[in-house]
């Protein structure tokens, strides 16, 4: 059985580490509002995005068979998959989840005879992912200086997997990072976005045909400038949500460590009051039974 | 007045503007146009130069970098990159982004570089 000062000491800090988890949750709390409003904010730019894109490629087939972000090319024999984590832990099952979906992508890509390049942004999904695929892991992109993402941010990093594209590094690309749906729920999503999948609407037209647009310049040179864009726009996105789901998670997970530790407080004073009272009780037979001895 | 059309203006980071307008000019990448209402529907992308909104009693401009706009069944979206509101706009906000971009220039690939210069020189028109 534990002294009573060995129990004292560990109330004691059981109440500090439940002072650091309350203040995580208050901190998340906060930066959750702000991440959860540009996260929101940028949806009415990707839907228009999207809406572009379905709008100029439903009536346009490439000419070419030259590399491009819309169709891809042919082949598929080698996956990019870029992961979104967080660059801190202690927000939960944030970065697992996702990791996950992740590796049963790789296992599954791997059965099928595929080469599988990954990227990860942030540092968790690498310590997750290093000890079985570490050399599948091309880049690990550090977000740690980056306080709230920028679209040029997001940018650089677009720019850089553009590149790889036309080097003809991969073929497909998809991206995987936690969807803010609300702070008890963060989806993990999986999306592909070279070549993109367009989600066709044709049959759901109300008589508005799309080819009725003019182009000004041509449809391939609109694509040209408007691929990478969203392609930019896109991985903007997934960074955005996965910010606000990392705060999102962080939160509930401290608010139930929080609770956690006032259980444990709860249960160690209750034992520590009753061990102090055995004590007392054990010293009082002792001076009874010694003055009755006499 | 003239009839008007809802317009649209989004940012990566934010939705700039949202409501009615009777006309707006636009850089489009071969010239500037104005859009009235019923124009034929038009996707187009712009190049870097100032957008004239003008509603019903207020005119507003934006200075854009890059961008889309689409067109349709009198709705007006503008996809923007880089985009700034009026009160920035001078020579020396030109000259910021003149030089910028004149980096920009040196990096880039040989299929860029003919890109950015032509933004430089749209820009440079944009002086005075």
């Amino acid at each position: 059985m534990p002294s009573l000062d060995d129990l004292k000491k560990r109330i004691g800090s059981v109440k500090s580490t439940q002072k650091i988890t309350k203040a995580m949750k208050m901190v998340a709390a906060a930066k959750l509002r702000r991440a959860q409003e540009s996260a929101e904010a940028s949806r009415p730019y990707s839907e228009s995005m999207e809406d572009l894109i379905t709008s100029i490629s439903s009536g346009y087939a490439p000419s070419s068979k030259e590399r491009n972000l819309l169709t891809g090319d042919e082949k598929d024999s080698t996956y990019l998959l870029m992961l979104f984590t967080s660059e801190r832990g202690l927000c939960g099952g944030f970065n697992s989840i996702v990791t996950k979906s992740v590796r049963e992508k790789i296992a599954s890509l791997e059965d099928a005879g595929k080469v599988v390049k990954i990227i990860c942004v942030g540092k968790k999904g690498f310590d997750i992912l290093k000890r079985q695929h570490s050399e599948k892991v091309i880049e690990t992109i550090d977000m740690r200086a980056i306080k709230s993402v920028t679209f040029q941010d997001a940018k650089n990093i677009s720019d850089k997997i553009i590149k790889m594209f036309f080097d003809s590094e991969f073929d497909k690309c998809l991206i995987f990072y936690n969807k803010f749906k609300s702070v008890i729920s963060q989806i993990p999503t999986e999306q592909q976005i070279v070549p993109i999948e367009i989600i066709n609407e044709a049959n759901d037209f109300d008589g508005q045909d799309n080819s009725f647009f003019e182009f000004e310049p041509s449809e391939s040179e609109i694509l040209d400038e408007l691929l990478p864009l969203n392609f930019a726009i896109q991985i903007f996105k997934a960074l955005l949500e996965s910010a606000a789901s990392e705060q999102g998670a962080r939160m509930s997970a401290m608010d139930n460590a929080s609770r956690n530790a006032s259980d444990m407080i709860n249960n160690l004073t209750l034992f520590y009051n009753r061990s102090r009272q055995a004590v007392i009780t054990k010293e009082l037979i002792e001076i009874i039974s010694g003055a009755e001895a006499v | 007045m003239s009839e008007q059309f809802s317009f649209k203006l989004v940012t990566p980071e934010k939705t700039c503007m949202e409501g009615d307008a009777s006309m707006v000019v636009l850089p489009g990448i071969e010239g500037d146009m104005g859009i009235l209402a019923d124009h034929s529907n038009i996707i187009t992308s712009m190049r870097p130069g100032l957008i004239k909104v003008i509603g019903t009693n207020e005119e507003k401009l934006f200075f854009v970098e890059e961008g889309f706009i689409k067109f349709s069944n009198n709705e007006l979206l503008v996809v923007a990159v880089g985009l700034d509101e009026n009160e920035k706009i001078n020579n020396d906000f030109i000259n910021a982004k003149i030089s910028s971009l004149e980096t920009n220039l040196e990096a880039a690939s040989e299929n860029l570089k003919s890109k950015i210069q032509n933004k430089i020189d749209s820009l440079k028109l944009l002086l005075n």
